[in-house]
């Protein structure tokens, strides 16, 4: 089934909070399966709503998950069954 | 000298206002809920959803106390006119009628449009700004408002549920909130023929209580889907 938004958001925010809060891109992009371009639409969205920040660490750019991701992470499944349930998705 | 129009049957006098009532709590819910997913989400999307159930909220409330007041004026007193001191030609039965049933027609348009916006994922603004235009003055040169509010509700309801239903289809997700969505749609014609002069009074007694109960279906199998929800 196709991934909606709500749900590649997720997964994105998810592999960065697998892997201990922070994440290198070319980890993300091969977790999120995404391509290049999506994944850097995606990234400047969740850097717009304050999901994840861009910082440097040990001299290279990584994404650190943000509280507002990380609330997302919790709610998700209310928010995923609201989104869908009145269409929103 | 303005009237107030009264097309609710006696014996239904008090139940309109309470389904009135519990549409706009039910409505309220809704767009907490909404706010709350928006404030995660950071989703333009939500937050328009949530003003829409917002003015559903506000418009379902001022018709349900409107309501309630004219049914206390013309039931307890039907002898007495109240007339509003001040304004010449206007009783206070008819104040109450005007300013309770335009607020609930123009919010209720409003968050049908806003509901319309959300559903077709309509972003440019000439064309949002262009369907208010649409609707709006329709409304004010009709010579019934309530026709063409009906009317028009039928329209832009029958918009999201078909938009919905194909959502559906296309995703296979639940459907209860396209079910109730159909069930608001359906109780618009009743509402139209009631407000039709074609038919006896017995005949639009019924279609008046009919739309309303449809109505109410809607309303509740929205609530239900809300519930199921909040559960999860």
């Amino acid at each position: 089934m196709k991934r909606t938004k709500i749900d590649i958001i997720h997964d994105m925010l998810k592999a960065i909070q697998d892997k201990g809060g922070k994440i290198i891109p070319t980890h993300l992009l091969y977790k999120s399966n995404l391509s290049h371009q999506r994944m850097k639409l995606y990234l400047e969205e969740l850097k717009e709503k304050g999901m994840i920040e861009e910082i440097e660490h040990k001299k290279k750019l990584h994404y650190e998950i943000t509280e507002t991701g990380l609330k997302f992470l919790q709610n998700f499944k209310q928010v995923k069954e609201f989104t869908e349930a009145f269409g929103l998705g | 000298m303005v009237h107030a129009q009264v097309i609710s049957p006696q014996w239904f006098f008090g139940v309109d206002a309470a389904f009135e009532l519990l549409t706009a709590v039910v409505a309220i819910l809704v767009a907490i809920t909404a706010y709350k997913v928006c404030k995660i989400t950071e989703s333009r999307m939500h937050r328009t959803f949530a003003i829409a159930f917002g003015l559903l909220a506000m418009g379902f409330a001022a018709r349900g106390f409107a309501d309630i007041i004219i049914e206390q004026l013309i039931h307890f007193s039907p002898q007495v006119v109240h007339s509003l001191p001040g304004v010449p030609g206007m009783s206070r039965t008819s104040f109450v009628f005007l300013a309770g049933y335009i607020s609930h027609i123009l919010f209720v348009l409003a968050a049908y449009l806003l509901l319309v916006i959300v559903t077709y994922r309509i972003k440019d603004r000439a064309l949002m700004i262009l369907l208010f235009m649409l609707t709006l003055p329709s409304l004010l040169i009709s010579g019934s408002y309530f026709l063409s509010y009906y009317g028009l509700s039928l329209v832009l309801m029958g918009a999201v549920t078909y938009r919905h239903y194909r959502n559906c289809q296309k995703r296979g997700v639940s459907s209860l909130v396209t079910i109730a969505f159909g069930f608001i749609t359906v109780a618009q014609p009743n509402f139209i023929m009631s407000a039709m002069n074609m038919f006896p009074q017995a005949a639009k007694d019924v279609l008046y209580v009919s739309g309303h109960v449809i109505q109410m279906i809607g309303v509740m199998l929205i609530l239900i889907a809300l519930l199921k929800i909040r559960k999860k």
